[in-house]
């Protein structure tokens, strides 16, 4: 291969992980001084310099998935004045009407004002060193703004290399990391991994599957024979005081892929009713209704959360079905659970 | 002489790769290439 100096590298084995580039809203003025997109560490740099030097007291935020609603809490920290842009009506409507609305409700009571339904048109500087942001919902200045419109995989030198891309638009892997010419191995936010519920492969640009992924590759460039078994689709995150995490199929995700579907979703609490600090907890189970089997879960709450999910992680793993679940061996103290975990009850009143 | 492994790539997927390939084999020569500034932030 070539590098940038025009120096030829030779190589036994490849890794491609060029990783990801931020999706661009292709709006006029995109590339304004104060525009940023939050991708690695010298984007964050940038963005804290340019907040601490310009005094920056009103940003707005395009977009409303996990880095942007992460960055309104950042930005509502610095006590800057935080704005959502976002085309649809409710941030993270994938999890729900329902838990969308308490994600909104929660940046609401934080401060966060909520565009919804309205669409970037173009950003223009103004004589002061601000900018106009132009939208469907009206006209406005601020002095940063940030873009968080997701990813796209970086894919042009596999592409260019010949390597093979999925329908994801991401570089095709095997088990082993493979690309379609064997000794090129592809790993992290530029390839596909295999989701295990839907049984399909799917682009899910997270550094936790980026690490094994790699490290499966490394093993196996190294003389190992490992393989990486796939996702089930777990993600969390929070926002203020709310927690947030899925793992595996929501029901629409489910019968999208042929899956005959049933949810149930239950308010429990996070530890004991007696408890102090005791928080809600609202977990949505997804269920096969043709053989009971788990196929993903939903959560939002105060507290207890991931732990939850993450449990439910490795019941979708293990291929657990509502019977077992509802019934299930869970660590129960009064100050991590109710003597039935939401987990339970959910479970059992879904299999009714 | 060990085998040569390039991995393009110094963010969490390539830095994982090429450690875990140099410790399966400790003869194998690699070569991580970076366009930014930092590596491994999240890996």
């Amino acid at each position: 291969m070539e590098i940038s100096d025009g120096e030829t590298l030779a190589f036994d084995y490849l890794v491609v992980a060029t990783g990801a580039t931020p999706r661009l809203p292709g709006v006029p003025g995109q590339d304004l001084e104060g525009i940023f997109c939050l991708r690695n560490v010298t984007d964050a740099i940038r963005i804290r310099k340019f907040i601490d030097e310009k005094r920056v007291k009103r940003a707005v935020v395009v977009g409303a998935g996990l880095i942007s609603l992460e960055m309104c809490e950042a930005f509502r920290r610095l006590g800057l004045e935080t704005t959502v842009v976002y085309r649809k009506d409710l941030p993270l409507r994938r999890l729900g009407e329902d838990f969308a609305e308490q994600i909104l409700t929660e940046l609401e009571t934080n401060g966060v004002a909520f565009m919804g339904e309205t669409s970037l048109e173009g950003f223009e500087p103004t004589d002061t060193g601000g900018i106009i942001v132009h939208s469907s919902g009206g006209t406005f200045e601020t002095d940063l703004v940030l873009l968080g419109l997701g990813v796209v995989p970086q894919v042009s030198l596999a592409s260019e290399a010949g390597l093979g891309i999925g329908s994801t638009g991401a570089i095709s892997v095997n088990k082993f990391l493979q690309t379609n010419i064997p000794y090129i191995y592809a790993a992290g936010d530029c390839c596909e991994c295999f989701h295990r519920i839907s049984q399909r492969p799917v682009y899910a640009p997270l550094g936790d599957i980026a690490n094994k992924q790699g490290r499966i590759a490394g093993a196996n460039i190294g003389g190992q024979n490992l393989s990486f078994p796939g996702i089930v689709g777990s993600t969390c995150f929070k926002v203020f005081n709310l927690e947030v995490a899925s793992t595996g199929l929501t029901a629409e995700e489910a019968r999208e892929v042929g899956l005959k579907a049933e949810a149930v979703t239950i308010q429990g609490v996070s530890k004991a009713h007696s408890y102090p600090g005791s928080r809600e907890l609202h977990i949505r189970l997804v269920a096969d209704t043709e053989n009971g089997r788990l196929l993903g879960a939903q959560a939002v709450g105060g507290d207890g959360v991931v732990s939850r999910i993450n449990g439910l992680a490795v019941a979708l793993t293990g291929g657990l079905s509502l019977d077992e679940l509802a019934y299930l061996d869970l660590a129960y103290a009064p100050p991590f659970s109710g003597a039935w975990d939401p987990i339970h009850i959910a479970a059992q009143k879904l299999l009714k | 002489m060990g085998k040569k492994l390039v991995v393009v790539g110094g963010g969490a997927g390539g830095p994982s790769a090429a450690a875990k390939a140099k410790r399966v084999d400790p003869e194998l020569e690699v070569i991580i290439l970076e366009g930014g500034e930092h590596v491994s932030f999240s890996a």
